[in-house]
């Protein structure tokens, strides 16, 4: 039924409305998802989450366009593709760049939809024995693992994460009740939504720093042909090992509740680590493209798993999809293998389904996509503000969101120039809320001891390696020093 | 990275050193709120649980001695560094301003009329392109953002005088 001639067309065209929600900043694969879900209420159940789905396979794709071109991430788990990514558009290596992220894109998701597949069961079994405080373990190595890889400076690092956390709490507090750093000012109380920040911090303070180089318009050239796709595959199966590391961290992270994004991060900095040259990071190498886009996309497709198997999203946009599967009248649970096996497995063909055609369009339309790039900047600078004034007010439909981003522009402006660190700003203050939550629960459990996050050996052990990347800068200062005698 | 250029030549408008204080001392005022704020709806272990304020409390006291340490580190770094040249100010500004009054505008005239004047008015100011093409192309993102969003997408954006008048 996935395979009819009608689903196969929702595919393509959820694909290609996928990349353009992934290229422009602003609209992101969970409001593009959002915005389009009623339009999916007539369809059939089938029907309707292969479109949003594939709709979320050409974000996660479009997403590293205009990461290696711009140098503005489409979406949030494409910030560390810019690392490198960038750096070889630079050197007009756009099409290897490019190719590379897209076959990674591919390999990380098809390696999730094979664990989909056979593992859930199994993995489902394993994350339900986690409670609030291997949750909060889980965060608590995701943000110390901020700290432990950047190349930047580590107290400026946890000064921008803080603050993501402070932007997170502000609103209700959605425990008691109570309205927390609102200081009685109406607009504040629903909260700081992470989009606004996004499209602040990277689009508006990407246009300002660009400005400030003088109208030069730094987006890059990004062709792409047959011989440069050969070419670059001939290369990408000497990466195998950090293939393999990647799409596990990947995995791991999408099932917990990390997210691609932070994912996309770790699966950078492990590949930095463990490299030969780990200082041709930064400056436009290939693996530096290839971790990072196949661990966003193995998260960002395991992120369905637990949503199947438990009800619980592993991310944003696996959120919005759940809401589509109550409306559709679907439980998500294990039940949902047993009595709708047509949906699960419907779904699950149009994932291997969807990454292969979804690799094909975004190969085929990269070129569309780069005449973009032949526009003189005065004409892009106005128009991307537009488009983020745009996305910013579509969030909420409110003005207020939209002098917000003007704010979050110029912090993002004098930030990127102090090399304040703008990821874990915005992780924090996405996954504040989740990270406040398992920890208070955690307490609440214990009763108020912090030894519940050493208290078995699975949190333990998470919780001692968070720590580790925490000290990581003193640890490796220490051991430099002791060398050094 | 672009900072490490020398603009020896072009007068400096600032000073690294003194935007990093300024940031530092932005960081410790917020911390310094949070954590005011959090103690005042209660920071501590109430009857059922920890209170509000308990988690952002700690996040306000870490930001504020995160912070610290960066103020020290500002201070204590050498003043020659420039944050940004007098010409650069005047090229971010050109941006940074004229989108300030467009946001201001879409309040009263809508997003659509907004945009239409904002790139028309950029194209012809900074790229010195014709009014004509200035005009059109402005026309075409407009139109195009029109069809995008209140036909194919059915997200309605903001609406000024113009629309109503048209009937939308």
């Amino acid at each position: 039924m996935a395979l009819s001639p009608a689903n196969i067309a929702l595919m393509l065209l959820g694909i290609v409305l996928g990349i353009l929600i992934g290229v422009l900043p602003g609209l992101g694969g969970a409001n593009g998802v959002a915005i389009l879900l009623p339009l999916t209420f007539s369809m059939s159940p089938v029907s309707g989450i292969i479109l949003l789905s594939c709709i979320y396979w050409g974000a996660l794709f479009g997403g590293a366009i205009t990461s290696i071109l711009f140098n503005i991430p489409g979406e949030p788990w494409s910030v560390a593709t810019t690392f490198d990514g960038y750096p070889m558009a630079q050197q007009g290596h756009a099409g290897q760049a490019l190719t590379a992220a897209f076959t990674s894109s591919f390999v990380g998701a098809f390696v999730a939809v094979l664990m989909i597949t056979f593992l859930a069961p199994l993995v489902a079994k394993f994350a339900l024995k986690f409670g609030p405080p291997e949750f909060f373990a889980v965060q608590l190595l995701t943000f110390c693992s901020f700290v432990g890889m950047s190349k930047g400076a580590p107290w400026k690092t946890l000064a921008a994460m803080f603050l993501g956390f402070t932007l997170a709490a502000i609103g209700m507090d959605n425990v008691t009740g109570q309205l927390r750093l609102t200081f009685g000012f109406e607009p504040m109380m629903k909260g700081f939504d992470f989009l606004i920040a996004v499209i602040g911090l990277f689009g508006i303070g990407e246009i300002l720093l660009t400005m400030e180089e003088g109208l030069a318009f730094k987006g890059k050239d990004g062709k792409i042909n047959a011989k440069v796709v050969l070419e670059t595959w001939k290369k990408l199966p000497s990466y195998w090992l950090s293939y393999i590391r990647s799409a596990a961290v990947g995995c791991w992270m999408g099932i917990t509740p990390g997210g691609a994004t932070p994912a996309s991060f770790m699966a950078y900095g492990i590949a930095k680590r463990f490299s030969k040259t780990p200082g041709n990071f930064g400056k436009g190498d290939i693996e530096g493209v290839i971790a990072p886009e196949t661990a966003a996309h193995a998260a960002g497709t395991a992120a369905l798993l637990p949503m199947l198997t438990l009800g619980i999203p592993g991310s944003p946009t696996a959120a919005v999809l759940l809401g589509g599967l109550l409306v559709w009248g679907l439980q998500p649970g294990p039940l949902l293998f047993v009595e709708q096996k047509d949906f699960v497995w419907g779904l699950i063909a149009s994932m291997y389904l969807g990454n292969i055609a979804g690799l094909i369009v975004v190969l085929l339309t990269v070129p569309w996509f780069a005449a973009i790039l032949r526009i003189p900047f005065s004409i892009i600078a106005p128009v991307i503000l537009v488009i983020c004034a745009v996305g910013a007010y579509t969030v909420h439909s409110s003005m207020f969101d939209v002098w917000l981003m003007m704010g979050f522009g110029v912090m993002g402006y004098v930030f990127k120039k102090l090399d304040y660190p703008l990821a874990p700003l915005v992780l924090a203050l996405v996954l504040g809320d989740m990270a406040e939550n398992a920890f208070r629960q955690s307490l609440l459990g214990s009763s108020g001891s912090m030894l519940v996050f050493v208290s078995n050996p699975l949190v333990a052990s998470i919780t001692t390696l968070a720590l580790v990347m925490l000290f990581w800068p003193l640890i490796s200062a220490v051991v430099k020093r002791l060398k050094a005698r | 990275m672009q900072q490490e250029t020398p603009e020896a030549e072009e007068a400096s408008a600032a000073s690294k050193r003194t935007l990093e204080i300024v940031t530092a001392v932005f960081f410790l005022l917020v911390g310094s709120v949070v954590m005011w704020d959090s103690s005042r709806i209660g920071a501590g272990w109430g009857s059922e649980g920890p209170q509000s304020g308990y988690f952002p409390f700690y996040i306000g006291l870490l930001m504020n001695v995160a912070s610290a340490v960066n103020l020290l580190l500002a201070l204590k770094s050498s003043k020659a560094e420039s944050f940004v040249s007098k010409p650069a100010v005047k090229l971010v500004l050109a941006i940074f301003l004229p989108c300030l009054v467009y946001v201001g505008a879409m309040q009263w005239l809508g997003l659509y009329m907004a945009s239409l004047i904002f790139i028309a008015v950029f194209m012809r100011w900074q790229g010195r392109f014709s009014v004509l093409k200035s005009g059109l192309t402005s026309l075409v993102v407009v139109v195009v953002l029109f069809v995008m969003f209140e036909i194919w997408f059915k997200v309605p954006l903001i609406k000024g005088p113009l629309e109503a008048a048209l009937g939308y």
